[in-house]
Order: C-alpha cells, then structure tokens, then sequence
C-alpha cells in the first residue's frame, strides 16, 4: 500500500526547471564549483505544511532517526554515489543493532573528521538509547535510515525514497521521526 | 524528505543550521542550531550537549502545536571552526 502522500504538484515544474538547470551545472559540478551551479539551483518553495498531530505522551512514542549524512555498514551495503554529480537519492536501513564501527560516512560534501571521531554527530544513536534505558522515550525503534544530504534530483527522493522510508516505519510502528541533516 | 512522513502520518521534527534554506520548506516542526556544517548534535564527544540537543529535539514534538513551529536553541559551538573547502565554519555556519 502506498500509504497517504504529500502534494505532489511540485514535482513535474521541479523535474522540469531542473532539467533545464542540468545542462550547464553539471560540468560546474564536475569542476567542484559547486557554489555557481548551485546559485541556479530550482530550489523548491512550498506554501503548505504536512501536519500529522502527536497523540501520546514522549515516554509512550516509539523514535527513528533519519541522517543526510551517507551512512553505509562497510561490507554489507553499498556506499552511496557520493563522488556523481547529480549526486545519489537512495536510502539505506540501519538495523539498530549494527554495530557503530562499522558504519562508514559515503556523503563527501562535507567535512566528515566530526563524524568520523562520533558518529552520534549525524546520528544520535547512543543518546536515543540512552534516553530508552531512562524511560523518556518509549522505544528505539528497530531500524534507522539513512540518506546522502548531496541529491540534487530532490523529486526522485520526494517520490520514491521518502514514501518507501516512511512504509517501512509504519511497518514497524514508528510513532515520530527525528531528521538530522549534516 | 521530512514533509513526505509527516504527510504519511508519522509525526516529524528536524534540526537545522541554515533557516533561510529551511523556512520555504514547509517543515512541519524544526528547530534552529548555531552549530556549523556537519555537527547538528554539537561537538565529536560532548554526550551531555548532543543528549541536551536530542532531548530538546524530541520535546518539541509535543510542544510546537501548530504546523511550522520553529525553536531556536541556544547552544553555543564550543570547538575549533570545522575546516570546509579552504573556510574555517564557526557557530552559524552552514556552508
């Protein structure tokens, strides 16, 4: 089941300004002159907010986390597209249990020395659990996402990373979503 | 990417250091950080600041009641600016 969805207006304009923004951002992109092609970028504006009420109390609410900054379990996924142009709007699962060693950082367009020394920079996994033991929150939930903040084409991550993110924490009966950009 | 969860029922709050890239988002509920690009928990190793940040964070769940809402959080960046394509990034710094 798809599962509700928000206005989906935008993307045709979108998908089409961007494709009249590609043709000369991409060999800026290719230079890394990433500040001129991105002063053309069609940024989107939106006029509406999605609003879903919050109905149980924080100590009852059970907690996902999403993080722009790439994370990949070194060994078992694939990292991101980091290094292409038009950048990488995929998603990976980060099952709670996987250990935090082996968590690599794939988004190169930032300085990563931060979250490469504590990863709970991009990814507060410690202190959510931390927050569980307390009894302040009423659960981690069992699996995290992760996405790469450089995805220029922003409508394939409206239209098909982020409803699959948000399917997959239905299933698991996710109440809340923390999103933690880089 | 946040305003599709919320839409889909599943409530949603972000953090953000660069509020004029956020406001024309439409995010259902954000809170504003001072720190700069890549460290929106605070600094490498500072538990009792990224517990401060998540728990703010988590809170505002409840207490930002109308679509939008916005806090400002008032924790300052107490490290080195983060060193980023030939700029040192201080407190407020998001690109």
């Amino acid at each position: 089941m798809a599962g509700p969805r928000a206005a989906v207006g935008w993307m045709p304009d979108f998908r089409a300004r961007f494709d009249a923004w590609w043709p000369a951002a991409r060999p800026l992109l290719e230079a890394h002159a990433f500040a001129q092609a991105f002063a053309t970028y069609p940024w989107v504006a939106f006029d509406d907010v999605p609003w879903t009420a919050v109905t149980r109390p924080l100590a009852a609410m059970r907690i996902a986390l999403v993080t722009t900054a790439g994370l990949y379990r070194h060994g078992v996924d694939a990292p991101f597209m980091a290094e292409a142009p038009d950048g990488d709007a995929g998603y990976r699962a980060l099952p709670r249990p996987a250990p935090l060693a082996s968590l690599k950082v794939s988004h190169v367009h930032f300085n990563r020395e931060g979250a490469e020394a504590d990863i709970n920079t991009v990814y507060p996994i410690e202190r959510l659990a931390e927050m569980e033991r307390a009894g302040e929150i009423g659960s981690v939930a069992p699996t995290h996402y992760s996405i790469m903040g450089y995805a220029p084409r922003a409508a394939d991550l409206a239209a098909q990373t982020a409803p699959a993110i948000a399917r997959a924490m239905r299933a698991e009966g996710v109440d809340a979503a923390l999103l933690v950009p880089v | 990417m946040q305003r599709e969860i919320e839409a889909s029922g599943i409530a949603t709050v972000s953090l953000s250091n660069n509020p004029a890239r956020s406001l024309p988002l439409g995010l259902p509920r954000w809170l504003h950080v001072r720190f700069p690009r890549g460290s929106m928990l605070g600094e490498p190793g500072n538990k009792a600041k990224q517990s401060a940040v998540l728990r703010d964070a988590l809170a505002a769940l409840a207490t930002i009641d109308r679509p939008g809402g916005r806090v400002d959080l008032p924790y300052r960046w107490e490290a080195p600016p983060i060193q980023w394509r030939g700029k040192g990034l201080v407190e407020g710094s998001s690109s």
